[in-house]
């Protein structure tokens, strides 16, 4: 049985955070095959693309990722249209229901994530069923569930207990990232699979969200920005 | 017989910029642990202390084989230790004590050179300068 790969698909990179090189050391560290590294600014990726062969060198695979955290749908359409072809995962942060609909309803985006104080709200019956037809992505980020009060800590894990029972009910994919820009606030697979279980109760999808899922929709892009791709299951064998 | 409980042997390392000594340790443990799982939580899910390497800031920590994934979440739950951010990494589980105690000592060997440039990078530059 070949051994199992885990992701951590969401590490950022700030101006506060710690630099991109210790954050891919540390994944090394912790177990990670694959990473995706996200900026504040996504018109600045192409600064984290020098980078990628350097994580190579030290046996880590670096996805470059773009989040987005639009205050309006219009403003979210725009970047959407900038950025897709540049980059291999696009999240979107919904803060609020509009932003949430229209991300799940577009194409573009591969993965939502919400703020732990509204997530029950914004992931109504409406958006499970906008994202079970899309497919895209719900992102559980361990660092919210950090450096906070023991009160607000419980009440996290309760509605995001809630929400991830709703979303793996519908069979909309999962994935449990650190969220991390420091390394002390990364954490290890086995890590993320605990919590993961923790709120899921289904050890089958809490693996699978640390490891095959995001695995599969980093290839899956990577394969959609390559020049042979012409549509799922249709790419270019050869030229003549 | 089959045993009633069947314990688990957890090596962790801790990520801090402090250098805790194992009182410390075991009090900061013994506080998160209490805050995240309660009373109720705590006796469904034992743990205890068994030994820890202030140099290498490796330790080793008993719980029952159920309650593992639940240990495991809690330890990764803890963000700070006195005030100051920390994070505790599960490094390897063993089934026996002495197991636990010559795999944390090879872990400390590995972990020196590795850890070390990990560890500067995390200080602040002020901290750095000095050190």
């Amino acid at each position: 049985m070949p051994k199992r790969r885990y992701v951590d698909l969401h590490v950022r990179v700030t101006n506060e955070g710690d630099a991109p090189e210790l954050l891919i050391k540390m994944a090394k560290h912790l177990g990670f095959s694959l990473i995706a590294l996200s900026l504040d600014d996504p018109y600045k990726l192409r600064d984290l693309k020098d980078i990628k062969d350097r994580a190579r060198a030290l046996g880590v695979d670096v996805a470059i990722r773009a989040d987005l955290r639009p205050s309006s749908p219009s403003e979210l359409k725009e970047h959407l249209r900038k950025l897709r072809r540049s980059v291999e995962v696009i999240g979107v942060y919904c803060r609020d229901t509009s932003v949430a609909r229209i991300a799940a309803r577009d194409r573009r985006v591969d993965v939502t994530f919400y703020d732990p104080e509204n997530v029950l709200s914004v992931l109504d019956e409406g958006q499970l069923s906008l994202l079970a037809e899309s497919g895209h992505y719900v992102e559980v980020n361990f660092v919210d569930f950090l450096h906070t009060t023991p009160d607000k800590q419980a009440k996290t894990l309760w509605s995001y207990g809630l929400a991830l029972k709703r979303v793996a009910r519908r069979g909309i994919p999962v994935a449990v990232s650190s969220g991390a820009s420091k390394i002390v606030d990364m954490r290890a697979p086995r890590e993320l699979y605990a919590i993961a279980l923790f709120l899921l109760d289904e050890r089958e999808i809490a693996r699978e969200a640390v490891s095959t899922k995001p695995m599969e929709l980093v290839r899956l892009n990577r394969e959609k920005l390559s020049p042979n791709f012409v549509q799922p299951g249709v790419r270019v064998v050869d030229e003549w | 017989m089959v045993k009633e409980v069947r314990w688990r042997y957890v090596i962790f390392h801790v990520h801090s910029p402090l250098s805790l000594a194992s009182e410390d340790l075991r009090a900061a443990l013994r506080r998160h642990m209490k805050a995240f799982l309660g009373t109720y939580g705590l006796s469904r899910n034992p743990f205890k202390l068994m030994d820890y390497d202030e140099e290498n800031k490796l330790g080793i920590l008993k719980c029952a084989h159920e309650s593992l994934e639940v240990i495991r979440a809690a330890l990764a739950l803890l963000s700070a230790i006195n005030g100051e951010p920390s994070a505790i990494h599960v490094m390897k589980v063993s089934g026996t004590y002495k197991k636990a105690k010559s795999r944390a000592a090879r872990l400390a060997e590995k972990l020196k050179s590795y850890w070390t440039e990990l560890e500067a990078g995390m200080k602040k530059p002020s901290q750095a300068t000095e050190a």
